[in-house]
């Protein structure tokens, strides 16, 4: 996972929140691995730049623990494709996580927001 | 059901799944790509190529997507690892029973499979050991019917090794034994080339030479065991001197550890040709060295082609001494390993099933332990199924909890196999009767067919493809009933499969029954034996044995001697042998003067002093006065109007109403060469008491023999015709001993040339084949007790628990707790009962067979008589009686688990 074209620039994201944010781009309803990609790059403005090599991992690690199920359906310009959807567990790992995100965040802004 | 077999078979081919499935999402997420390239503008090529470059490397994708499920799956064995191990830690009886019965079934397979590695798959630790080829013999394109080995002479060994069409290099070796270093061993006389075409290293010291062959002073190469055990490992051992019989011998060098030439029995010592005549053998051999060959093809040489070079090469070579048909073919064979490979597999196939069957036995036995506790444990199990676990998750660990025994019960069989070989070794190197080991017999390498490290990998292999079929059967019928089930207590089936467990038991306990019975009655037979009254008294009695050129010498000497109290000659044949030709110029038949019943009676011509030696006390007279010609004896057979004594039983069936002395007995014996019945008289001058000569009749029954005459030689100091010296010494017989080896050491050339056997030797080496038969099927009958011990212990542990709701009511409804007890012990009595009587009709059915096979008309021995089997009330009874102790004893902690059960508990199932 990098972010931006320029290599020195790229945040280096841990894997547990890649998971996150996969969940996160499942739940407006299912999609396949390209558009996963997609999502995640459009959304952080280009900031997220997806490695499918830790992308697929990803999944994989998802689907093991049950919070993601996979199907093969045939997309809408009659392409084969292998769709991911949030399963109820995955739903409940999403909302969590997003609590405990945001707190992160907050936390972060304060300490390094300057003083006053 | 079909599809959950389905689904279980996608799943092992799920690996292929996954990487279907991820080649064709990786494809499909390109392609998208590609399109969306194109619709930003790009031409199809370019597109295609960007797209490519945007996804990265697709194999590695791929790769690592893969990765996580095998590091899942080894996440998920180690978790199961842990958990395996701490239940089997609560539970150490059953993983004891388990491993030690699994133990007990791969070390029997591993036995089997360690005498097969040493003999047939291990080669010789020669150089190339492949290329090397005995000559065998000639004969007819059947079979080989003359061996050529041990025949060649030195001169015909150099003359061969000149002029054969087949061989590049040839050895030659003689195989005997001496006694050298204090006690008998193998030794090998070879040719000087032998350590250098074989390419066997020597650690200390020099291998034997080409010059060793011709120089005079005897030189000798140790092997590394006899360095060890009888030379003490001395680090000076090379150069120094020890006694081959009479002959000083020179040890020139070691042989390194792994060497013991080209033959299954043990080498101790390979010494110079020079020495060959002192090896222990035939007496009618006058030229040495007696040479088997042994070489390496010339290059291209075929075996085919080889055997019709020696066949032309021995049409016109030896053949005019050699006195054989005209040979059809040569025989050659190749000496990689003890026994070649070909062939070897059909020889042993049926061993390694038999031990096969124990080793499924085994699995057998374990399988229904598994169950036991895969029952107790079902409601537990249940609930983690329920709880999403999934059947094929719990059967998963059920299965390395199976491997997590079937580990520690491959290596703890490697050491019963280990130790049943170093055990059988041990007992035969120390038990062998003297005879047998003078003899060469038995002698093997015992060291090579301990198990090595093919034979853990092979066990380790068994191991894990046992554990599957003893573990995956109990692992899917535990994980079966669903949780509602099992907390009520019920448990469905398994009645079809008690059945064919109960019928397995009974299998092995016939089995076990068999092996017992058969064990016990050759040991109350050999006790028989021994507590036999021979009417002798043989304390201080030795008989020699020596070649008749010695003989005269030895009497002259012996009578010198102090300490010898008498001496006589005789001829008599040993307790329990008889041959063809000897039985019947030995047993002719007799008839008083009256003419009644004809007696056939055991002839023993001796020298009056045969009396005085073995104390037995003579009524009337024993010196003859018109005795037999001993010389005359050996040509023609028995003299008409010859003197002799009878033995009182001979005395009776002659003349049942009174005296026999001075009377007339008529002797009618078949004449070998002619077929005529001749008739002999002779004068009974003396009644001798009583004493067993012979163990068995003319057709192999135990049946001794005290019918005796005795036809009386002259005394001793005018002959000494006839075969057997027999003493009596005074003194301690240890002491006596000595002094007859240092008389008989002083007149002949040596320990080789004669034999000092006490009766108790005799009797040893007469029931030396009861006592290993015995022996052997004891060890074997207990191996199957053990392990029907185990199996009765495995089913009723589950019949109990599978039963324990019913106990706990019918306890609770007032049943004693000894009936409930009593339910259980009469369950396994039942199938004690049924295997026991089973096996012991199979025994009188395997007894009569046996009884049919080994019927030698001519020879007769205790391994084989066709006494040895018949039937015996205390044997019989003593096996079955020992296989109902097994079955009681193993059910004894099950039925303490019926006795202790609470109802409550049971009828709340916990």
């Amino acid at each position: 996972m990098s972010t931006a074209e320029n290599l020195s620039e790229r945040i280096g994201l841990l894997q547990g929140t890649l998971e996150v944010l996969i969940l996160r781009s499942l739940l407006l309803g299912p999609n396949h691995a390209y558009g996963i990609a997609q999502y995640l790059k459009r959304q952080s403005e280009h900031e997220f730049v997806v490695d499918n090599g830790s992308l697929y991992p990803a999944l994989q690690r998802l689907l093991q623990r049950k919070w993601i199920a996979a199907q093969w359906k045939t997309s809408p310009n009659s392409r084969r494709a292998r769709y991911y959807s949030l399963t109820p567990a995955g739903h409940k790992q999403l909302d969590a996580a997003t609590s405990k995100w945001q707190r992160f965040a907050q936390a972060m802004s304060r300490i390094l927001a300057p003083e006053g | 059901m079909i599809r959950e077999w389905w689904v279980k078979l996608r799943r092992i081919g799920s690996r292929r799944v996954l990487d279907d499935d991820l080649r064709e999402e990786i494809e499909a997420h390109i392609e998208m790509q590609i399109e969306e390239n194109i619709s930003q503008g790009m031409d199809a090529e370019s597109a295609r190529t960007a797209a490519s470059l945007e996804f990265g490397s697709a194999v590695l994708v791929r790769e690592k997507a893969k990765e996580v499920w095998i590091f899942r799956a080894l996440e998920d064995f180690l978790r199961d690892v842990r958990f395996g191990l701490r239940g089997l830690r609560n539970s150490p009886g059953f993983a004891l029973s388990v491993i030690g019965t699994l133990a007990l079934g791969l070390g029997s397979i591993a036995v089997v499979f360690s005498f097969y590695n040493g003999m047939v798959l291990r080669p010789f630790a020669v150089r190339d050991p492949y290329s090397l080829y005995a000559f065998v013999g000639y004969g007819s394109s059947q079979g080989q019917n003359t061996s050529i080995n041990g025949v060649f002479t030195r001169k015909e060994f150099l003359d061969f090794r000149r002029d054969n069409p087949v061989f590049s290099q040839v050895l030659g070796y003689q195989r005997g034994t001496a006694p050298m270093a204090g006690k008998w061993a193998g030794i090998q006389a070879v040719t000087g080339n032998y350590f250098t075409l074989l390419g066997a290293r020597i650690c200390m010291g020099r291998p034997l030479l080409e010059r060793d062959d011709t120089s005079d002073e005897g030189v000798a190469v140790a092997s590394y065991g006899a360095w060890k055990s009888r030379l003490g490992s001395d680090p000076g051992a090379v150069g120094s001197r020890v006694r081959l019989g009479k002959r000083p011998v020179k040890i020139v060098g070691v042989a390194c550890p792994g060497f013991n030439g080209t033959n299954l029995e043990r080498v101790d010592f390979w010494v110079s040709l020079s020495l060959s005549r002192e090896l222990a053998d035939n007496d009618q051999q006058t030229e040495f060295p007696r040479l088997n060959i042994l070489g390496r093809l010339k290059p291209g040489m075929t075996r085919r082609s080889a055997e019709a070079g020696l066949l032309a090469y021995g049409r016109q070579a030896y053949l005019g001494w050699r006195n054989w048909q005209r040979p059809e073919r040569a025989y050659i064979q190749q000496r990689a390993t003890v026994i070649p490979r070909e062939g070897s597999i059909g020889g042993s196939a049926p061993l390694f099933l038999l031990f096969g069957l124990v080793l499924i036995a085994a699995c057998a036995n374990v399988s229904s332990m598994m169950l036991a506790r895969g029952l107790a444990r079902r409601r537990e199990i249940a609930i983690r199924v329920s709880l999403g676990a999934g059947r094929a998750r719990v059967i998963r660990q059920l299965l390395t909890e199976s491997l997590l025994l079937a580990v520690p019960a491959a290596l703890a069989a490697f050491g019963v196999a280990y130790g049943i070989i170093r055990g059988l070794s041990w007992l035969i190197l120390n038990t062998l009767p003297s005879i047998y080991v003078r003899h060469g017999g038995f002698q093997m390498d015992w060291e090579s067919l301990l198990p090595d490290t093919r034979v853990l990998a092979v066990l380790v292999a068994t191991g894990i493809i046992t554990t599957l079929i003893f573990g995956l059967m109990p692992a899917i019928q535990t994980t079966r009933s669903s949780l509602v089930q099992a907390s009520r207590g019920e448990f469905e089936g398994g009645y079809r499969s008690l059945r064919l467990r109960s019928a397995l038991i009974i299998v092995q306990a016939i089995f076990c029954t068999l092996l017992l019975v058969l064990s016990a009655t050759a040991m109350h037979k050999g006790m028989r034996i021994l507590s036999l009254d021979l009417g002798l008294d043989t304390q201080g009695v030795f008989e020699i044995n020596t070649s008749e050129k010695y003989r005269s010498l030895v009497v002259d000497r012996l009578a010198l001697q102090p300490g010898v109290a008498s001496m006589s000659t005789c001829i008599k044949t040993s307790l329990d042998f008889w041959f063809g030709h000897d039985a019947a110029l030995l047993h002719p038949k007799f008839t008083g003067e009256n003419g009644n019943s004809e007696v056939q009676c055991h002839v023993i011509p001796a020298s009056p002093e045969y009396f005085d030696v073995y104390k037995l006390t003579v009524r009337g007279r024993k010196s003859p006065t018109k005795p037999l010609d001993p010389a005359e004896f050996f040509k023609s057979g028995s003299q008409d109007g010859t003197d002799v004594v009878l033995s009182e039983t001979a005395a009776r069936n002659l003349w049942p109403a009174g005296n026999a002395l001075g009377r007339t007995v008529e002797e009618r014996s078949q004449d070998q060469k002619s077929g005529k019945i001749l008739t002999y008289r002779h004068t009974v001058i003396g009644v001798a008491s009583d004493s067993v000569t012979e163990l068995y009749d003319a057709t192999g029954a135990l049946k001794p023999n005290r019918s005796v005459v005795y036809f009386l030689a002259p005394p001793l100091e005018q002959h000494r015709y006839l075969n057997n010296i027999f003493v009596r010494m005074n003194g301690n017989p240890g002491e006596a001993r000595l002094i007859l080896q240092k008389a008989l050491d002083e007149t002949t050339p040596g320990e080789m040339h004669y034999e000092i056997t006490s009766a108790r030797q005799e009797m040893d080496r007469v029931l030396f084949g009861y006592r290993f038969i015995t022996a052997l099927e004891g060890f074997l009958g207990g191996m199957a007790l053990l392990m029907t011990a185990f199996g009765v212990f495995g089913m009723l542990s589950y019949v109990v628990t599978q039963r324990s709701k019913e106990f706990g009511i019918r306890i609770a409804l007032g049943a004693g707790r000894m009936r409930v007890a009593g339910m259980v012990l009469r369950q396994s009595l039942r199938l004690a009962a049924a295997g026991s009587v089973m096996g012991a009709l199979l025994a009188l059915a395997v007894a009569r067979v046996l009884q049919h096979s080994f019927r030698l008309p001519d020879m007769r021995s205790t391994l084989w008589d066709a006494d040895s089997y018949a039937f015996d009330a205390i044997g019989y009874a003593a096996g079955v009686l020992i296989v109902f102790a097994a079955a009681l004893t193993a059910s004894w902690i099950p039925a303490r688990k019926a006795v202790n059960l609470e109802p409550a508990r049971t009828l709340h199932c916990d």
